[in-house]
Parts: structure tokens; C-alpha cells; sequence
């Protein structure tokens, strides 16, 4: 029997081997999971992995995910998100370098809508991106913009991923959606600073403001934000203030959508077909996911590889700090080449017993991690953002991308200094969960 | 060969009804997926509209709503297999020759097909087990376990199916333009 750290390096091994060759994720954990099982337990075992399956797809707490999608998908096609757009563009006014604002404040809206980084990037890519170029902003500081922006999505709530990682490293779900709420806005804020503090260095990167595009009476830009800023309260209100799990939050999110969708004269059979259809989709792709790499951490513990990791810490006697910086450096590496949830199916299960060994605040150090995974949709050379912008935008290459993009990066890292500084932005609002 | 020369084209337009039939299924297994997910949805609202409109919480939505997703997610997988929708690091596999590209293609169908299918059979005996011994989930409403991971068996199995067709189709392809 493989067993300790050579059955965690040999895993290791196999699955980003098997991830780098091109096969698709479920199946790749799934095939170090039967050979796993049949070298240390032998082929009778091979119903737990089906038993490990059947348990994740059946934990109540993902609900949320299927939920939360459903939300999106339905207040994307509800005609909600050209609304928002005329309206935060009036509220900006005339500042010099305000499309900067617009497509950082833009992007990080509809990342929260849609929860993907992805979607935004390329939305934005196709739709305000030309625009800006026209009116002659830079082209790099608008391409960081929209992909700093749209890299938000999984940190502001509602978040697919922050579900994934607090129910795998067992984490309250709430308390971790609700911690994302101020490294989120925290984050936009350093993202429009900088684009600001470029501006004032170098006023050629912006041309003079013309105002917004269109003279919208302020009441009723209020009244077109009110629809989407009131559901997103309700749901985060009502987890926050304990009345309702973040399942049941997320069922009356989409209640409130169909209403949007409703108020806009959007709602149709169509609507429903497509936003369910695509929301199935989105929900087997990712709980098939996780159900096939569920068992590698039980493995892991089998293999007695989790136990000789937590000796391994212990034998190192580094501090806390330096602990952590080591452990972010790592998953920061793999993000650069491998799918960021990908990425958390293998860390979680192996930092899990170091977190609680070294007696980290779960809550911040898994909100960190999410700032970590979360740079990696934007990190050169495989960011999936950057993929997702050039295949919108017209006439972009890779190499302006990845220069615009390293920035950005960088106010990352500045955000998660920040963080690590006062990890009360991460663990305040939980705490009135 | 019987007529293999001026059938080829005749035979790139027709889907054969295996095929056809295989993806009627499948989409009527998305249309399951979806329904489940709309059972998700309702029976959350209920639960919410009965705990605090009428102070009586149902003993049974959040146990159906977790069998509901799992039903969600085995019946959408066969579509999401054959749409190509499942997630892969292929920035590597996109640097090789359109040659290598296809074969990696067909490889990993092939691969895909035969993981589902072991998978398959072990749910199938392991829910043919659950069936012979009577086994009930334990909640308050005792549903038949094997009424839910028969959900696992229809789903792996329809994907391995699917994973199937796309080897066959990519290679069929592949040879095709190789002899061309």
C-alpha cells in the first residue's frame, strides 16, 4: 500500500499531469480516485467512491449553487443589466477618466449578478470595451479595468465559489458569502484609485469628459438601480440577519428576479426555459466536479498523507505568518496554469489540518485564499478572464492583455496585504451572522 | 464494400437512429434536470412561506430539495458530455498540431467513455444492493435510497454513451480526412 507523503506527491503528480493533458476535470479526479482506491483498499472498495458522489450531490448546502445561478441567469436575461448600466454611468457624472469608473464599478455589478469572472470579462470586452477605445482611453489601463472588475465576481456576493470552498473546508456558508461583502468593495475601491491616481500622473490616458451618454433624470436612475440593489440586500439581508440559510436566501433571490424580470415585461416561457436550462448545466458541471474529487481528501486521510503534512508543519516551527505566505505562494503558482476550483479540490482537503493545527481565523484565511484563486483568472499565461476578454474583443492580442493585466495583479496582492493587515475587513460582517 | 464511394456524403448528412435516438434522450434528461431545479426552487419558497407566514415548517423540503439536486446534476451531466461543456485545461493541448489535437480528442472521449462506464456499473450494482436489501434513507420521510442513486446509474451511463459517440464520430472524422 502507497501510503504518507509519496501517496500525496504521487496523487499530486497524477492530477495535474492528467488536468495539463487536456481532460476534463471530473474525469481526471475521478481516475486518481479508482487507482487510488484499488491501490490501497483493493477493488472492493470502489463503491465509496459512488457513496462519496451520492453524498455530495445530495448535501443540502450546495442547493445554493443550482439557486444562486438561477438568480443570475434570470436577471441577465432580464433586461436589468442595460438599465443598471444608464444608471451608474448618470451617477458618475462628469469626471475626467469616468468610463475607467464606469467599466471598474460596471464590472464589479455585474460579477456580483453573475458570479462569473468569465461572463463579465468577455460582456464588457464586447460591449464597453470598443467604446472606451474610441473615445480615446487607454487601451491597457480599460482592458485592466474591466478584468480587475470582473475578477470581483467570486469575492462580492452571491458566489458560487465561496460555496464550494466553505463546504468543503466546512465553513460557515453564510459567514464566508457575507465576509467577501468589504475585501470586495475594499478591492474596487483600490482598482478605481489607481486608475485615478494614472490619470493625475498622466492626464493623456483619459480624454476630456463628455458626460454621461445620456441625460438621465437622477430619480429615475435611482429607480432603475432600486429592483437590483433591493434584491441583492434582501438576499444578503436575510442571511445576515440569521432569518433565512443562504439556500432559502437564494430561492427568494430568485423569486425576486422573475419579479424584476416581471417589471421589465421580460418574463416569458423562454426566459424561464433558458435561464433553468442553463443553470442545469452550470449546476452539473460543477457538482460533477466535486463529487468526483470529494473521496481524494478521504484518500488523503486513508493514506495517512494528512496526517504526516500536519507533522511536517509541526517539524518546520515556522510562524503563523510565514505558514500562510508559504501556503497562498503555492495555490498563487498553480493558479497560474490550472482552473481555479481545480485548484481548491486539491489544497482544501491538504491545508485543512494546517489551519486548524496553527489555529488561523477559518473564516480570513479562506476569504484570502479566495483573493488568491480569485488573481489567478487574470494571472499570466493561463488566465481565463483574459481568454474569455480576447475572444469578445476585437483586435486584442495576448500580449497587451497580459500586460495590462499585471497591475491589477499587483493591487491584488496589495488587497491581500491589506487583508492579512486588518482581517477585520473579512470577519466583521460575519460576525452578525 | 457495397457503394462505399457515393454513399460517404450521403451518409455525413443522415444521423444514424442510434444516435438520434440516444440524443432525444438525452434531452429529455436535460428537460429532468431542469424540472428538478424548478422543484428546488418551489420547495424552498414553500418551506420559507409555511415557517414564517403560517409558523409549520414541512418535514420533508430539505431532504427532497438535496434528492432534487443530485437528480439536477446525473440528469444534466449526459448533455453537458455531449455539448462539450465540462471543464478542461486545454491551453496545452491547443499548442499541438491539429493531428495531435484530434487524437488527444478521441483518446480522451475514449477515456471518458470507459471511467463513466466503470463508474456505471459499480453505481448500478451498489443501487441493485440497495433494492434487494429494502434500504430507505434515513429522514422523515424514508424515500428508497435506490429511487435516488438510480439517478447516478441513468446519468453516468447516458454520459459514458455520450463519450462514446464523440470517440467514434472524432475518429470516424479523423480517418476520413486522413484517407482524403
Amino acid at each position: 500500500m502507497i501510503a504518507g507523503p509519496a501517496a500525496l506527491v504521487a496523487a499530486a503528480t497524477l492530477i495535474l499531469g492528467l488536468f495539463v493533458s487536456g481532460i476534463p476535470i471530473f474525469l481526471a479526479f475521478l481516475a486518481v480516485n479508482l487507482i487510488g482506491i484499488w491501490a490501497m483498499l483493493g477493488a472492493p472498495a470502489f463503491p465509496m467512491l459512488i457513496n462519496s458522489m451520492f453524498a455530495t450531490t445530495t448535501n443540502g448546502q450546495l442547493t445554493a449553487i443550482p439557486l444562486f445561478v438561477l438568480m443570475g441567469e434570470i436577471l441577465f436575461r432580464s433586461g436589468a443589466t442595460e438599465r443598471i448600466f444608464e444608471a451608474v454611468d448618470r451617477f458618475i457624472g462628469s469626471v475626467k477618466g469616468r468610463q475607467y469608473v464606469l467599466a471598474g464599478i460596471l464590472s464589479a455589478i455585474f460579477g456580483a449578478l453573475s458570479g462569473s469572472n468569465m461572463a463579465v470579462a468577455a460582456m464588457m470586452a464586447r460591449t464597453i470595451f470598443p467604446g472606451m477605445v474610441a473615445r480615446g482611453y487607454d487601451r491597457r489601463l480599460s482592458m485592466g479595468m474591466i478584468l480587475g472588475g470582473a475578477s470581483l465576481a467570486p469575492v462580492i456576493p452571491p458566489s458560487v465559489l465561496v460555496i464550494i470552498i466553505a463546504t468543503l473546508a466546512n465553513v460557515s456558508v453564510a459567514g464566508l458569502l457575507v465576509a467577501g461583502v468589504l475585501p470586495g468593495l475594499m478591492l474596487a475601491g483600490l482598482f478605481i484609485g489607481y486608475a485615478m491616481l494614472r490619470i493625475r500622473l498622466n492626464p493623456a490616458l483619459a480624454p476630456e469628459s463628455t458626460g454621461p451618454a445620456r441625460a438621465l433624470p437622477i430619480g429615475r436612475a435611482i429607480l432603475f438601480c432600486l429592483p437590483f440593489f433591493g434584491l441583492i440586500v434582501l438576499v444578503l439581508g436575510l442571511i445576515l440577519m440569521g432569518i433565512a440559510t443562504p439556500s432559502e436566501s437564494a430561492a427568494i433571490g430568485v423569486t425576486g428576479a422573475l419579479v424584476i424580470a416581471g417589471m421589465f415585461r421580460k418574463l416569458t416561457v423562454n426566459l424561464l426555459t433558458d435561464a433553468l436550462r442553463a443553470a442545469a448545466l452550470m449546476t452539473a458541471m460543477i457538482l460533477i466536479i466535486m463529487a468526483s474529487s470529494t473521496l481524494f481528501s478521504q484518500l488523503l486521510a486513508i493514506s495517512g498523507a494528512s496526517r504526516q503534512i500536519t507533522a511536517l508543519v509541526t517539524a518546520l516551527d515556522l510562524s503563523p505568518g510565514l505558514m500562510v505566505l508559504a501556503m497562498m505562494l503555492i495555490v498563487f503558482a498553480f493558479c497560474m496554469f490550472v482552473d481555479q476550483v481545480a485548484v481548491m479540490l486539491i489544497v482544501i482537503p491538504i491545508y485543512l489540518p494546517v489551519i486548524t493545527l496553527l489555529q488561523i481565523d477559518p473564516l480570513w484565511f479562506w476569504m484570502m485564499m479566495l483573493l488568491n484563486v480569485t488573481v489567478g483568472g487574470i494571472t499570466p499565461p493561463f488566465g481565463y478572464a483574459m481568454f474569455a476578454f480576447r475572444g469578445a474583443a476585437q483586435g486584442v492580442s495576448m500580449s497587451e492583455l497580459f500586460q495590462a493585466s499585471w497591475a491589477f495583479v499587483g493591487l491584488f496582492v496589495v488587497g491581500m496585504l491589506i487583508l492579512s493587515a486588518a482581517p477585520w475587513l473579512a470577519t466583521w460582517l460575519p460576525g452578525f451572522v | 464494400m457495397n457503394g462505399s464511394g457515393p454513399d460517404i456524403p450521403r451518409r455525413r448528412g443522415r444521423t444514424p437512429v442510434i444516435v438520434s435516438v440516444l440524443d432525444r434522450v438525452t434531452d429529455a434528461s436535460l428537460w429532468i434536470a431542469m424540472a428538478a431545479l424548478a422543484a428546488i426552487f418551489l420547495a424552498y419558497n414553500v418551506e420559507v412561506v409555511l415557517r414564517y407566514g403560517f409558523d409549520s415548517p414541512t418535514r420533508w423540503s430539505a431532504e427532497f430539495v438535496s434528492y432534487f439536486l443530485l437528480v439536477a446534476s446525473f440528469a444534466a451531466m449526459p448533455r453537458l458530455t455531449r455539448d462539450g461543456g465540462h471543464v478542461a485545461v486545454t491551453v496545452l493541448l491547443e499548442k499541438l498540431p491539429l493531428s495531435a489535437q484530434k487524437l488527444a480528442a478521441i483518446a480522451i472521449a475514449g477515456l471518458g467513455a470507459m471511467i463513466c462506464i466503470i463508474l456505471a456499473l459499480i453505481a448500478a450494482e451498489e443501487t441493485l444492493r440497495q433494492m434487494e436489501r429494502g434500504v430507505r434513507m434515513m429522514a422523515a420521510v424514508p424515500v428508497p435510497k435506490a429511487a435516488i442513486s438510480g439517478w447516478m446509474v441513468w446519468g453516468l451511463a447516458l454520459a459514458a454513451l455520450q463519450f462514446l459517440r464523440l470517440a467514434m464520430s472524432d475518429s470516424a472524422r479523423f480517418t476520413r480526412e486522413a484517407r482524403a
